[in-house]
């Protein structure tokens, strides 16, 4: 059958009186979904007798189909309307939250898949300058969201910390003069880390995060130094450190540091390491994400890439190995992909996952800068850019408003092709209600923004991933685990936080570079 | 009563052909063209496929991309996904005005325009015998009303939501059904 | 489908009847295949005549006809994408012009409020640029070249 699956042949149909939904063959049962985010999983010859319209009022299965919403004259039109509002509550935000800040394009790493296509630290001109860099804060109090979120990402960005600071206390500074909301976060390879630059980040809340591939034969083959040396040791310690400092001060702990990893090929065969290296770390949360053929990594995929099924494999693997280790009570560690997947599932909410939204979030929930001014669509529209093709631009700091960016074409063109409605396959998806496609990713991999779903790497990878949640769902085990996970995720404690914007906690430090 | 003869000539043959393909002619007014080019379209993945004829007949040709690939078994494949297109596009076609309606009333939810759902009652156990005495009498009241307006046939189903396509183009009297010919021009894409 | 292949050009050739493709869809399929085939359509009454130029040097017969089949298949899926876009136009302009009117966050711009107008505003972000630079100066590498084009002066008020 079609990756959509299909009918099983010949059995009775009345579609007339079917209501809204999707459906799926999961082999054994069906997984049915609405465009309101209900689901309701249905053994075959119970899924049969629904299509039949066999299921009567007085069947023990009649009040699930009801309060799905998947009974045609049943349906509560308000109460579903409130669904959609609730699971959609992005199409109502007042422009994006979320603005990434290339301050340099410099590293001292050189990862065999890195999508920022780095350049030699002496190339100071790929830094940003400080005008710039006012213009960039500028350029995003004008865009309306109360809350904001500056994310400083390179290269490494640590190697221009004069600007790293300047942003920070100048978007600060902004902030409360506007009252506006506003999370500071770092992402960086802790290489460049000192005392005195984690004191100012700490105190100016900046939550810090890094990359951490797995064990050193692993992280050190994907990241290494440019001139040689061991990467892995110097990140394992400075998280260690970091989480020390956040531990003994309890108005720090809401700012553990976290830790992301990049699957390459050679990421395969340490499923078991990776998850026991993130759960010895204490760390909270491991985010398993495939490697996209973006910019560079395009270059070199035949060396560090695979195709979506491998990817899918590896995925239940470590989710499996991590399944257990909370299980058996060893550790509590979360994988955040299963997080994002599991609060669209079952808390009918948006986890802001802008890869996974209709439309998705380019430009309408997050904005890329990078070190010259110029805005881009998102991060991997910007490595797009820097491979030669400049599509996904949408304005410069110093040239444009908010208004501008807003109507430009590729702006349009993005919000349209990732809208699920438009998408043929998608739209008949059963898991339509809780996914999302990416324009770049598609323009990358099939030359167009909206892409061939059938062949799309993106669909296979997603739809995998989607399947493993599901299927993990009906074993009770799991499910504990999954609920556990939820009550107590973390994704949006930055947004509870009370500690307002502006001045830094016990201001007047001063801090040498 | 349809003889299994008659009932199998209303289901599409495949043709598979010596130069490693498979094709099938298929009505469109029997299939639907939207089932047609779904099934078509899903099978893009693993085969070549090519379309050609007119508006009352469609012929489809797939040509496996793997030469592998089992042509006999790539044609029951075509012809389960184009069974189930029927059945996906029936459920799209009838529940297209619910969907836009639940659209619109979350954009009136939002906007404060329409009033939240309420909040679920309380389980009957909270209840005093006065509330449950009260309840009854509310409920017998509405069954009496239900029966009235079923009787009067007067749902609340204004736009006639809960209606199926079929029974909405039925009472449209006489209103042709949009064909291929009146669909308006695609739209152009905005780009740089 | 009846393909016309020159190996030696290389090119391969096809006829895509209007019934069921489109003018727009071609154009379409043809921007998605640049990088791949220059592509070359002749109208005729009932049909176009599609002849895709391959941009390989050289190209085997089963290159050719897998050139014509990806295009045939990018076809389809531009054709299936305007009808499934007909159909659902409503809903999906209902969804695009909410998330852009809300992100756009009301008629009026987002203007900076007017206590960064104030002298003493001013003054705490020229210490905060002052002190930028100096620390720059005194800890960064010398920069090997100019950044590019200066900046346009910022528009009044921020």
């Amino acid at each position: 059958m079609s990756r959509l699956t299909s009918l099983p042949p010949g059995k009775p149909l009345r579609p007339g009186h079917l209501g809204a939904f999707n459906f799926r063959d999961m082999g054994g049962w069906h997984l049915l979904t609405n465009d309101w985010g209900r689901h309701l999983r249905l053994e075959a010859a119970d899924f049969e007798r629904f299509l039949s319209g066999g299921i009567k009022p007085e069947d023990p299965l009649w009040a699930a189909l009801r309060q799905g919403g998947f009974l045609r004259d049943q349906m509560d039109f308000n109460d579903l309307a409130s669904s959609y509002l609730r699971k959609n509550s992005f199409h109502w935000f007042a422009g994006p939250s979320l603005h990434m800040v290339v301050v340099t394009l410099r590293c001292n790493q050189k990862c065999l898949y890195c999508h920022s296509s780095v350049v030699d630290p002496s190339r100071t001109d790929t830094d940003m300058d400080l005008e710039t860099a006012k213009r960039t804060v500028d350029f995003i109090f004008q865009t309306p969201n109360p809350t904001l979120c500056i994310e400083f990402q390179g290269g490494e960005p640590l190697l221009n910390w004069p600007v790293v600071k300047f942003i920070t206390r100048y978007a600060q500074k902004k902030a409360e003069a506007a009252r506006r909301r506003l999370i500071v976060a770092l992402v960086s390879n802790f290489s460049l880390m000192s005392e005195e630059r984690l004191d100012f980040l700490l105190d100016h809340h900046v939550s810090l995060c890094t990359s951490l591939d797995g064990p050193p034969e692993l992280h050190d083959r994907n990241r290494p130094f440019l001139g040689g040396g061991e990467a892995q040791g110097k990140v394992v310690a400075w998280l260690e450190r970091i989480q020390r400092r956040c531990q003994a001060d309890s108005s720090r702990r809401a700012y553990l540091p976290g830790a992301l990893m990049t699957t390459t090929r050679f990421s395969f065969p340490f499923a078991r390491e990776i998850v026991d290296l993130y759960a010895g770390l204490g760390l909270e949360q491991i985010f398993i994400r495939p490697l996209s053929p973006i910019g560079y990594a395009k270059r070199v995929w035949s060396e560090i890439g695979y195709g979506p099924e491998e990817f899918v494999a590896f995925y239940e693997r470590t989710l499996d190995t991590i399944l257990e280790l909370n299980r058996t009570g060893r550790s509590s560690l979360m994988e955040r992909t299963a997080l994002i997947l599991l609060t669209k599932i079952l808390k009918g909410e948006d986890p802001g996952f802008m890869d996974l939204r209709s439309p998705a979030g380019a430009v309408l929930g997050c904005l890329a800068y990078n070190y010259n001014g110029e805005i881009f669509v998102s991060d991997e529209g910007r490595m797009v850019d820097h491979e030669g093709d400049p599509i996904f631009r949408v304005g410069h700091v110093a040239e444009n408003d908010w208004a501008s960016v807003l109507d430009h074409p590729t702006t349009r063109a993005c919000v349209t092709a990732s809208v699920l409605e438009n998408q043929p396959m998608c739209s008949q998806c059963a898991y339509k209600p809780y996914c999302g496609v990416e324009p770049v990713f598609h323009y990358e991999t099939q030359r167009s923004v909206f892409g061939q779903t059938p062949s799309s790497p993106w669909c296979v990878s997603h739809m995998g991933l989607f399947d493993a949640i599901f299927r993990r769902l009906r074993d009770p085990g799991a499910s504990a685990v999954f609920e556990e996970w939820l009550a107590r995720d973390q994704c949006r404690w930055q947004e509870n936080d009370p500690e307002p914007a502006g001045e830094p906690q016990g201001g007047g430090r001063a801090y040498a570079p | 009563m349809r003889t299994k003869k008659a009932k199998a000539a209303g289901t599409p043959r495949a043709r598979i052909s010596r130069d490693g393909s498979v094709s099938f002619e298929l009505s469109v007014k029997r299939e639907g063209l939207e089932p047609i080019l779904g099934a078509a379209y899903l099978l893009t993945d693993r085969a070549y496929a090519s379309l050609d004829g007119d508006r009352a007949r469609l012929a489809v040709t797939l040509r496996p991309k793997s030469p592998s690939c089992d042509l006999k078994a790539l044609s029951e494949v075509f012809l389960r996904e184009l069974e189930t297109q029927k059945l996906r596009w029936a459920i799209a076609k009838n529940n297209l005005p619910v969907h836009e309606f639940v659209a619109e009333q979350a954009v009136l939810l939002a906007n404060g325009r329409i009033p939240p759902p309420s909040p679920p009652a309380p389980a009957a156990d909270d209840l005093s015998e006065e509330q449950r005495r009260e309840i009854e009498r509310l409920i017998a009241e509405v069954e009496e009303e239900i029966k009235a307006l079923n009787q009067k046939k007067l749902l609340s189903d204004p736009n006639k939501i809960r209606a199926s396509w079929e029974e909405r183009q039925e009472a449209a009297l006489g209103e042709p059904s949009p064909t291929q010919e009146e669909r308006p021009p695609a739209r152009a894409l905005g780009g740089p | 489908m009846r393909l016309e292949i020159d190996p030696q050009e290389p090119s391969v050739s096809f006829s895509a009847p209007k019934s069921v493709y489109s003018q727009d869809g071609l154009r379409i399929a043809a921007h998605v295949f640049a990088t791949r085939a220059e592509v070359l359509v002749a109208k005729y009454r009932d049909s176009y005549a599609v002849t895709l130029k391959s941009k390989r040097r050289s190209a085997s017969q089963a290159d050719l006809e897998a050139l014509a089949g990806e295009f045939l298949n990018e076809l389809l899926n531009q054709e299936y994408r305007f009808l499934v876009g007909r159909f659902n136009h409503k809903i999906s302009g209902l969804i695009v012009t909410q998330v852009l009117l809300a992100a756009r966050g009301g008629e009026q711009a987002v203007k900076p409020p007017s206590e960064e107008r104030s002298a003493e505003f001013q003054a705490a972000v020229a210490v905060l640029m002052k002190e930028a630079e100096e620390e720059a100066l005194r800890t960064m590498p010398k920069r090997i070249a100019p950044q590019g084009r200066p900046l346009p002066p910022a528009p009044e008020g921020g």
